[in-house]
């Protein structure tokens, strides 16, 4: 009693802060709250996958988790974030194609092998929608269009220098040449075939599943190797006649590069864990965007053929 | 006022006036004459690298170059006006109207604050915000004219733990816990008062 | 089901006691974040989204659209009492509210404040109750180019609030559209203005900027005048509040409101523009429009109205289309999709007694929002008897987490410094502060309008003259201009031609 008495307060300070450190070992991982940062604003897709995900995993990891919205620089502020966050598993991020996409365009300062993915926990295919009221009842006619009036239909995409504008480079290059319109406003974009203002929509169905639902957008054609389960009458672009370089739209779970093995695999299992859940379930299905989870080195490499497909787009 | 008296106080400080006028238009040109050399000079600064983009009608530079080159009118216009301005009043024999400021403005205390701000802006993220924001209460209230310690060290305190409890526990807000050994105070801190 | 059965079970579902205490909670939150300077409502409701994962869908939406009606009346009880807005769309509530204050009317200033927001957010949840659906037909033909031609009419009310200095405050403008450049473009994502410097992309946040410009340099000037915040007993006297003073701004509150409601419905738009419209028309409509500026209770109620107006129209695509057109329904979608709801035409059909009891939760809320303002208000003026330095320290620590909480990054921080030393200097000059904030507002959305409507319609300029809906507006934006600026153009070819003439001026 007497020597802890004569201890300074800095003293005691300082122990305190030993002790927590001391105890912040992967045996007890983790024994205190993991932040998420989500690295869009609160009401995106990611954000949504981001809050959707931690409170599944709060559960599995018995932690509270909470979700940091860290917006800015497509997604790269965040990012940044992460990356110089200590690599203790106590602050995971969420890594999305719209980022890996800017990366290729110079944006941030980030890189593919700064990160960790600790699981791609959802990757869903574009499709090419029309409003309902719109004359294409078919990919046929639609191409066929395309092909005899060239940049006269018009498609809204996310922006210049993504995976949607990829795709429109690749089939303009194969003669069915349409009109990016940009609109990063997710929002204005998803409004803009029902207003009859553009054509065409490039987009990926968890984030216009209502419209679909509704009966507002008919979905024309699909971006991918194969048909898409819940949609078995949406013929794939290469059935088509057209030859794509199919990029999925993703979005991963991520912690710094530097992060100790056994933290991965504890947040590796979790995540597997919370993919596995009912919740999850329902919360995929709603998004058109049930999956295996991807983890290890197989996630790690479709972050950098994405990368890659995007920057060989972009140099010619 | 009669009109001979006007003409005599006039050239009374001609010699005055003409240093004056000096000042004057230094002092009133010098804001547009900033704006006019920016407008001029940001251009050559709006990449940081050449561009690489496929041109789809107007490009990335389109839209700040439009208002870059609408400020550069502008102050030109306004530099101009005031020339003319300056030039209307010495013709009147006018000297063209100061501002006269009534208000009592202690500037020692305003660059006194601002200090303080750019001082705890640096805080912040190498101590963390318990710290940072502790110090900037107390010495805050301290430029204010609080001289009583304990109200000084009460204020601080208590207002610094009820911001960490609103923000950090209730708002699940991250707010900086600083760097290193300052981390580890932070996390060891917000455990004490039941955050963590 | 007619819509008045309908909304008549939701008005039975949101007189529960859990749905009153929900809608009660919310509103207090969001009063209190919006007159916080510095934590905006969209703070606010961004930090009670994890809250809203316990809740039912239902209780989820009455809890985050009530902090929403809160917190949009919130911000204008701080720029009323302290001249600093809590949320950006309280800034024309300082033009007039302020000197109100600063004559001893606060009591009025306030009571007339809450009064026309409430009134304001009351018209648009009857809008949003009755004429949801063809509110959002009518949104729907909005294409990129009219959203632009609004957001023109937007920039140019500048003008009618510059009073006599245009040029100043067009310099003061285009700056601020320029500093909403800074960061990553939205078409082309290429980085702009960042001098090398990786976290310039993340851009300029005008919440950020507004938060600096207004709060921190005021709270620099509290120090440095040593100016006492207590409202004096003699002042209390002429605040006196009667009715007449609200059937004096009967026409502004009307005006505004409808000003809101239709503004509100465009994405994007929002609070903002929508009280700066709403603020410059009246000062051109009211009598007194010339003494606009020194306190004058039509300039504080018409903006008041106009942006609450704008909390239930904003709702009208959320809900009906599913389309979020602001941060903060956004939000709200967010919370929905999390609880597996997809809002849309298909929600109205599918579970419409949820539709409708947040219906009039709305009409409810805004109607509660008169105590909670009164409640608020109250206790913000009694926190004023606290002594300037500590309140000063306070604004500032708020403002700083404001910032910050913004999008949890530090550089905002910064950026929110930077601007509050900006914000100190033109104070100290002379040189407008709110057209920078409108710049940085509408700049980044007139530029993203205005080059989406190149690429969509083949980079023809003209579209936005010869499309009807936004040539009307581009035109009445040209009406607005001249018609602002008529007394000064008069005056200075008055003085030109006097010049020219050789005579000195009277």
């Amino acid at each position: 009693m007497n020597r802890i008495g004569r201890m300074t307060l800095g003293n005691v300070l300082i122990a305190g802060a030993f002790v927590m450190t001391g105890a912040a070992t992967a045996q007890t991982y983790p024994d205190r709250p993991i932040e998420l940062i989500v690295t869009f604003g609160p009401g995106g897709g990611a954000d949504v996958m981001g809050r959707q995900m931690a409170q599944i995993l709060e559960g599995e990891l018995g932690v509270s988790i909470p979700v940091t919205n860290v917006g800015g620089a497509s997604g790269n502020a965040g990012l940044t974030r992460l990356r110089t966050s200590p690599a203790d598993g106590y602050t995971m991020g969420t890594l999305i194609s719209l980022t890996v996409a800017s990366w290729a365009s110079g944006i941030g300062d980030n890189a593919p092998d700064d990160f960790r993915i600790i699981g791609i926990v959802q990757s869903t295919p574009s499709f090419l929608f029309v409003a309902a009221d719109s004359p294409f009842e078919t990919a046929e006619q639609l191409l066929d269009h395309a092909r005899a009036n060239p940049g006269e239909l018009t498609v809204a995409t996310s922006g210049y220098g993504t995976q949607d504008d990829v795709a429109l480079i690749i089939m303009a290059d194969q003669g069915f040449d349409m009109v990016n319109v940009p609109f990063s406003a997710p929002g204005e974009r998803y409004a803009a075939p029902l207003g009859g203002h553009t054509d065409v929509i490039y987009e990926e169905p968890g984030d216009v599943g209502q419209f679909i639902d509704s009966g507002e957008y008919r979905s024309l054609m699909i971006f991918a190797e194969d048909r898409h389960p819940e949609f078995p009458d949406v013929p794939t672009a290469g059935e088509m006649g057209l030859d794509m370089v199919y990029l999925n739209t993703f979005r991963t779970l991520a912690v710094p590069a530097a992060t100790p093995e056994d933290v991965v695999a504890r947040l590796e299992e979790a995540v597997i864990a919370a993919a596995a859940s009912e919740q999850w379930q329902a919360f995929c299905a709603q998004t058109y965007t049930c999956l295996e989870t991807l983890t290890g080195e197989a996630a790690q490499a479709e972050i950098r053929i994405f990368y890659e497909a995007i920057a060989a787009q972009l140099e010619d | 006022m009669s009109q001979g008296r006007k003409e005599t106080g006039a050239a009374d400080h001609r010699g005055s006036a003409l240093s004056h006028y000096g000042v004057m238009i230094v002092s009133r040109i010098a804001m547009p004459g900033g704006f006019l050399a920016a407008a001029l000079i940001l251009p050559l600064y709006m990449f940081d690298r050449p561009l690489r983009i496929r041109a789809r009608g107007p490009g990335p530079d389109a839209w700040p170059t439009v208002f870059l080159n609408a400020i550069a009118a502008i102050a030109l216009f306004w530099i101009i006006a005031e020339i003319w301005a300056l030039y209307a009043a010495h013709k009147r024999k006018k000297p063209a109207p100061v501002a006269t400021k009534t208000e009592v403005y202690s500037y020692p205390k305003a660059a006194a604050a601002i200090a303080l701000l750019l001082a705890f802006g640096w805080l912040l993220p190498n101590v963390g915000f318990p710290i940072a924001a502790l110090l900037f209460l107390f010495s805050w209230c301290f430029l204010g004219g609080i001289r009583n310690p304990v109200a000084l060290i009460c204020v601080s305190v208590i207002g610094m733990i009820t911001l960490l409890w609103v923000f950090m526990g209730l708002a699940l807000m991250p707010l900086s816990r600083g760097a290193g050994i300052f981390d580890d105070f932070t996390v060891w801190f917000l455990r004490l008062v039941r955050i963590y | 089901m007619s819509t008045f059965e309908l909304l008549g079970m939701g008005f039975q579902n949101a007189f529960a006691l859990w749905a009153l205490l929900t809608i009660i909670t919310g509103l207090l939150l969001g009063v209190v974040a919006g007159a916080l300077p510095g934590v905006s409502f969209v703070n606010a409701m961004a930090m009670a989204l994890p809250f809203t994962y316990s809740m039912a869908p239902t209780q989820a939406m009455l809890f985050l659209g009530a902090i929403y009606v809160g917190g949009v009346f919130g911000g204008s009880i701080s720029a009323i009492i302290i001249n600093v807005p809590g949320t950006p769309a309280s800034l024309p509530a300082c033009w007039d509210g302020y000197p109100m204050t600063q004559r001893g009317e606060v009591r009025r200033a306030l009571a007339v404040a809450i009064v026309a927001s409430a009134i304001g957010g009351l018209t648009s949840a009857l809008v949003l109750s009755f004429a949801a659906a063809p509110f959002a037909t009518f949104a729907l033909r909005f294409s990129q180019p009219e959203f632009f031609a609004a957001t023109v009419l937007g920039l140019i009310s500048v003008i009618a609030i510059s009073k006599d200095r245009p040029i100043v405050s067009l310099v003061s403008l285009f700056l601020g559209i320029l500093i909403g450049t800074v960061g990553v473009d939205p078409q082309y994502g290429v980085a702009r203005f960042t001098f090398g410097v990786p976290a310039m992309q993340s851009g300029i946040n005008f919440v950020v900027v507004m938060i600096g410009l207004f709060a921190v340099s005021e709270v620099i000037d509290l120090i440095a005048t040593n100016r006492d915040l207590r409202p004096s007993e003699a002042a209390n006297a002429r605040g006196k509040v009667s009715f007449r003073d609200f059937w004096d701004v009967r026409g502004a509150i009307a005006r505004g409101s409808g000003i809101g409601s239709i503004l509100g419905v465009i994405p994007g738009a929002g609070a903002t523009p929508g009280a700066v419209i709403a603020y410059g028309v009246e000062k051109q409509v009211s009598r007194e429009g010339d003494k606009f500026g020194t306190g004058i209770m039509a300039g504080l109620a018409a903006p008041e109205a106009a942006k609450n107006a704008t909390t239930g129209s904003a709702m009208v695509p959320l809900l009906t289309l599913g389309i979020p057109g602001s941060a903060a329904t956004a939000i709200m979608l967010a919370a929905m999709m999390l609880h597996g709801v997809n809002p849309g035409p298909l929600l109205f059909l599918n579970d419409p007694t949820m539709v409708y009891t947040i219906f009039a939760a709305m009409i409810i809320a805004n109607i509660l929002m008169i105590f909670a303002g009164i409640g608020v208000a109250q206790f913000f003026s009694t926190l004023m008897k606290t002594p300037p330095a500590v309140l000063g320290a306070f604004i500032i620590l708020l403002s700083i987490i404001g910032a910050y909480g913004v999008r949890n990054n530090i550089f905002d921080v910064y950026v929110c410094l930077f601007f509050g030393l900006v914000g100190w200097v033109m104070k100290r000059v002379g040189f407008p502060t709110a057209p920078l904030v409108l710049g940085v507002i509408l700049g980044p959305l007139a530029e993203r309008y205005f080059m989406t409507s190149l690429a969509n319609y083949n980079q023809d300029w003209t579209v936005f003259f010869t499309r009807p809906i936004s040539g009307t507006i581009l035109a009445l934006a040209a009406v607005f201009a001249i018609w602002s600026l008529w007394p000064i153009l008069r005056a200075r070819y008055r003085s030109v031609v006097l010049l020219l003439a050789g005579r000195p001026g009277s």
